[in-house]
């Protein structure tokens, strides 16, 4: 049988985990996105894959939270409209800097290499450029989100 | 759901996706500084993953009741 001053050391532990978790947690996240982008590309091929997953990884998220009621619908249709914006930009950038269109890449055959221009020309930079910016202030908005509720 | 489990539940994705980012990108550093070349099956790949997460999100926003 547990003694009392048991019980009550293990519901003492339980309220500090409960308390302090959420700080932890975000702590956590926190770091994870320093890591991320420590891991962030150097070259423009690098910079569209890089791109386009980060994007994809929002947009799950997104979508998950929304689920979950973590963000409301409104949240939700904003990020959705962020997201199209930096796939916009994205495929820009990979027309110009690599002269390919989203539908060529994906009917290439197995084994193709991506040929970007050696000197990417300054519109596809910034197209690229512009997408970056758009994928944090995503990455921002939506942690905001998370974290209010 | 509790705001801890939901708070959690958002937590354990976010940290699933960047892992999987930072998993990504060291692959593709790796293979530019062993001098390979990026496949455009490479990119085919994350547009792919783009479109599904596109895909998942308007059906999540279709099927969640007005705010």
């Amino acid at each position: 049988m547990m003694s009392l001053s048991r019980a009550r050391h293990i519901e003492a532990v339980n309220y500090t985990w409960q308390q302090t978790w959420p700080f932890l947690a975000i702590m956590v996240v926190l770091f994870a996105i320093f890591l991320s982008s420590c891991a962030a590309p150097k070259s423009f091929e690098e910079g569209l894959l890089y791109g386009y997953g980060q994007n994809a990884a929002l947009q799950k998220s997104a979508a998950i939270s929304l689920q979950s009621g973590a963000i409301s619908k409104a949240d939700a249709t904003r990020v959705q409209t962020m997201a199209n914006q930096a796939t916009a930009a994205l495929d820009a950038a990979t027309q110009v800097g690599c002269g390919v269109t989203p539908e060529h890449v994906r009917n290439a055959p197995a084994g193709t290499p991506l040929k970007c221009l050696k000197q990417v020309p300054q519109s596809a930079l910034e197209q690229l450029s512009l997408a970056n910016k758009v994928l944090e202030a995503l990455q921002s908005f939506l942690n905001n989100m998370t974290t209010k509720k | 759901m509790g705001y801890a489990q939901i708070l959690q539940f958002v937590i354990s994705l976010i940290l699933t996706n960047s892992s999987s980012l930072i998993e990504v990108a060291t692959k593709i550093k790796e293979r530019m500084e062993a001098g390979e070349p990026i496949m455009q099956d490479d990119l085919a790949a994350q547009m792919a993953n783009n479109e599904e997460g596109k895909r998942l999100l308007q059906e999540a926003i279709d099927s969640a009741p007005p705010d």
